[in-house]
């Protein structure tokens, strides 16, 4: 232990220069611009500075190119509370929440709830991964496909606490998320399903016009339908930011939201998508206003940016343990370590602890930089709703169409984000959630491809014989069970109370 | 004030709609050094950016070789090469990308031996994505390795044989259907194992992690891999010994000397048509950069051999390829029996 801060030591010595810092904020800078435009994931955003990293050493190459990763991580969420746009896939989660309290004139409050919890989140993920790397490398080890599975339908049950009220609804919603991964050749045998023999849809619909057309395109339509040229502007914004004192109170929500982030940003395939799901679940679940989760609680913004952000330390623990990326952009950052002849893997420790305790040492100065660079920028971003809707639409449209054509470069994709921009028009105006899609497109290849490796590798037999997936399966089940009990005793002791002549107090357990 | 700071606002949204179009930064010939003695020889000059267009994402194995080529390049030529990535559909979508531009040596598919595997194993038209392409330079093969886990008690390909005859083995490898997954096919059927199930997942590197974590026997990929993970090379397909495995086996040592001409190659190809001119400037090119020391001592580190075999040798390389896949793939009943290319 006391080597290891011996060795950060060297490692903050090592970037402590001129040179490094610039390198770390530009990345920083980079980073957040990259994520808050839609269509420009964080690993694109790496990969498109990788070749600047040619001329510097391995060390500056790679400190910058994790400042851009954590500065994406984060931007995506800027235009999702802004404009409902999330910028990557993570920051679907964050525009749950972020956007009605932008809407209800709370910009400012959002903006800084999440740029605060990012920070953090990705501090907590970054000591994690300095403490802890070898252990959680070898709890990846033991993550088989069934568990893998089970994470899956653990990751499926917070459906019932993203559907409110209508879970019914929400059911359809996440059904048709699922459903539409029938799309492209299947994970498996490679059987085209639904293709029509266009190369386009052979690898499935992808993720980020859905996300956008969802999202963005269906804020506008629904809008667009409802539109009074009277109304110029949201309703009074606030665009000051709350004191510290005020995220104070949010700890334990980021504490919590980060470790969930850098766990499940270990195992690679799951990712910062999923654990913002399972972590804005968790929060709801914990929180003493859950009604509030979805139309502007803080708790939600918190759970999806903490979360997020820890997981790029996650992501790095098979990355620096095993030589194996935790995620895409993790996998860029293994290309820009082998194009500098080095070997990701344990051996980097031994070989190049320098490199390796200096990557550590620039992710605490990359989230101080996001703050610094956080709190300028992003009290310009939410000056948005001071632009004319009039103004504003029309950019958010032409803003979606470019966005998701610029992730593949592809046309099909555009279209993909126009036909999912009216169903997400039509799910609002019959009160469908949005989310539950996202979590069915994210969770319903992981699953099958799963599903089918568990069988192949051990059998039916895996799915009771493994005690990790047990586990994941019992927690999964209680998470849908106990609600439901505690709604019914709940309902009991109202009924008694009604009877006595009191007005009901219904519970506000989940799901409702 | 608010008006003033609404303008700004949209001109930045709109600025970053720009940003959203730009392509990746120009790599850009640094130093005229041999200042393009090729070009004024052959007659073709690169009056406009190149752009050489990946089927993998940035940092795949052949985007990785792309910058380097690029990087080295231009101590040869001023020329200004693009390297941009266009993945999707095994490789089909940067080759539909390439084909729809003109044929004017300006656009350069960057790809592998998986696209043909690809494109076998899912039984597309050959005759356009195949030979719509002049393949020009064949530059690298990356030699297939069988691989165990660093900590397993198998010690030799006679160990695995032995456990593969006795019992139903799990290998796990990148998708089926892919260049890996068909030489796992190729090398079954040689070395006479009947009861093993290819497990596939995701990404190569997802298939490391599963066989290190014990989930399956071995698996297929290439010599490298092994670098910094708890991984051994039990086999390398290879004629001569890699230089940095001196001691793994290679299949003629253990009696089937025909398995180990298998490997993945890596190489360039122009859309047909294109100007005689051109390719000749580029070949001349290649030959420059696979003459580089900094060229050869990258991928030997890296345990690639590299070389640059031109049409005539590169096309009868993928001919072979395509026969001996359909040949498997039909054996298996994994594609039509009516399937010709």
């Amino acid at each position: 232990m006391v080597e290891i801060f011996q060795l950060t030591a060297v490692g903050f010595g090592e970037i402590l220069n001129g040179t490094s810092l610039l390198l770390i904020l530009i990345g920083v800078c980079v980073g957040i611009l990259g994520g808050a435009i839609p269509g420009i994931s964080p690993s694109m955003a790496v990969a498109l500075l990788l070749p600047m990293t040619y001329s510097m050493t391995p060390t500056q190459g790679i400190i910058m190119l994790m400042g851009i990763y954590i500065g994406a991580n984060y931007g995506g969420s800027i235009t999702a509370v802004a404009i409902n746009t999330p910028g990557t896939p993570s920051a679907a989660v964050t525009s749950f929440d972020g956007y009605p309290l932008a809407k209800a004139g709370r910009g400012g409050e959002a903006m800084g709830i999440s740029l605060w919890a990012s920070v953090f989140g990705g501090i907590i993920g970054a000591v994690i991964l300095m403490l802890c790397a070898v252990p959680l490398a070898k709890i990846a080890l033991k993550f088989w496909p069934s568990e893998y599975f089970a994470l899956c339908v653990l990751g499926l049950t917070t459906v019932a606490t993203l559907g409110g009220k209508e879970w019914q609804k929400s059911l359809v919603a996440v059904l048709f998320g699922l459903l539409l991964n029938m799309i492209g050749l299947d994970p498996v045998l490679g059987v085209k399903r639904f293709t029509f023999g266009i190369t386009a849809l052979y690898d499935g619909v992808a993720m980020v016009p859905v996300l956008i057309g969802l999202f963005a395109l269906g804020e506008v339509f629904a809008n667009l339908e409802y539109y009074n040229s009277s109304e110029k502007k949201f309703e009074k914004p606030v665009y000051k930011f709350p004191k510290i004192s005020y995220y104070w109170k949010l700890k334990w929500s980021i504490i919590r939201s980060g470790v969930v982030g850098c766990l499940i940003g270990v195992f690679p395939g799951a990712g910062g998508t999923i654990a913002s799901f399972l972590a804005y679940d968790v929060e709801k679940r914990m929180s003493k206003h859950p009604e509030e989760f979805g139309k502007g609680a803080p708790e939600g913004v918190v759970a999806a940016e903490a979360s997020n952000s820890g997981s790029v330390g996650g992501a790095m623990v098979p990355l620096l343990a095993l030589g194996i990326p935790g995620s895409s952009t993790a996998a860029v950052l293994i290309g820009a370590l082998m194009i500098h002849n080095l070997t990701p893997g344990p051996t980097l420790f031994t070989d190049e602890p320098d490199l390796v305790y200096a990557l550590f040492a620039s992710m605490f100065f990359a989230n101080a930089f996001m703050l610094l660079v956080g709190i300028f920028g992003s009290k310009l971003w939410v000056r948005v709703s001071d632009i004319p809707k009039t103004v504003l639409y029309p950019l958010i449209f032409a803003f979606s169409i470019l966005g998701s054509y610029s992730v593949k470069k592809s046309m099909a994709d555009v279209v993909v984000c126009l036909l999912f921009g009216v169903i997400g028009w039509i799910m609002k105006k019959y009160r469908y959630p949005a989310a539950p899609v996202v979590l069915g497109v994210v969770l319903g290849r992981l699953m099958e491809l799963n599903f089918s490796q568990a069988l192949m590798v051990g059998g039916a037999a895996s799915f009771y014989t493994r005690p990790l997936t047990v586990i994941l399966f019992a927690v999964s089940v209680a998470a849908v069970v106990y609600p439901i009990v505690s709604e019914k005793r709940a309902a009991k002791k109202n009924g008694s109370a009604v009877k006595e002549g009191n007005s009901s107090g219904r519970s506000a357990r989940l799901p409702r | 004030m608010k008006k003033v700071l609404a303008l700004l606002l949209s001109l930045a949204m709109v600025l970053s709609l720009a940003g959203c179009g730009s392509k990746e930064p120009a790599t850009k010939a640094q130093e005229a050094g041999g200042e393009g003695a090729a070009a004024s020889e052959s007659g073709w000059t690169p009056s406009q950016p190149i752009t050489i267009m990946n089927y993998v994402k940035a940092g795949g194995g052949m985007d990785i070789a792309t910058r380097k080529f690029v990087e080295i390049a231009a101590k040869y030529t001023d020329a200004t090469f693009v390297v941009d990535n266009t993945p999707g559909a095994g490789g089909m979508t940067a080759m539909e990308y390439v084909l729809s531009q003109p044929a004017d040596g300006f656009t350069i598919f960057a790809g592998t031996v998986s696209n043909v595997a690809y494109l076998v194993a899912n039984e597309e038209d050959l005759e356009k994505y195949i030979w719509g392409f002049q393949w020009i330079d064949d530059i690298m093969a990356d030699p297939y390795s069988v691989m165990v886990p660093a900590g397993s008690d198998i010690r030799t390909l006679e160990d695995l044989l032995a456990k593969c005859r006795a019992e139903g083995t799990v290998w796990c490898g990148p998708s089926t259907g892919g260049a890996k997954h068909l030489a796992a096919l190729q090398l079954w059927g040689a070395l006479g194992i009947e009861n093993a199930t290819w497990v596939p997942f995701e990404s190569g590197p997802d298939a490391l992690l599963a066989v290190i974590g014990g989930q399956g026997i071995a698996t297929v990929g290439n010599p490298g891999d092994v670098e910094g993970k708890d991984l051994k090379n039990l086999v390398i397909a290879t004629n001569e010994k890699l230089e940095k495995y001196p001691d793994v086996a290679n299949f003629a040592d253990c009696g089937y000397p025909e398995l180990d001409e298998l490997n993945m190659w890596r190489g360039f190809a122009v859309k047909k048509g294109t100007p005689a001119e051109m390719t000749e400037w580029f070949q001349k090119l290649v030959d420059q950069v696979t003459a580089d020391e900094e060229w050869q001592k990258f991928f030997a580190d890296s345990s690639i051999v590299v070389f640059n075999k031109t049409t005539e040798e590169f096309e009868a390389i993928i001919k072979d390829n395509i026969a001996d896949y359909i040949d498997i793939l039909k054996s298996l009943e994994l594609i039509d029996a009516s399937y010709e290319g």
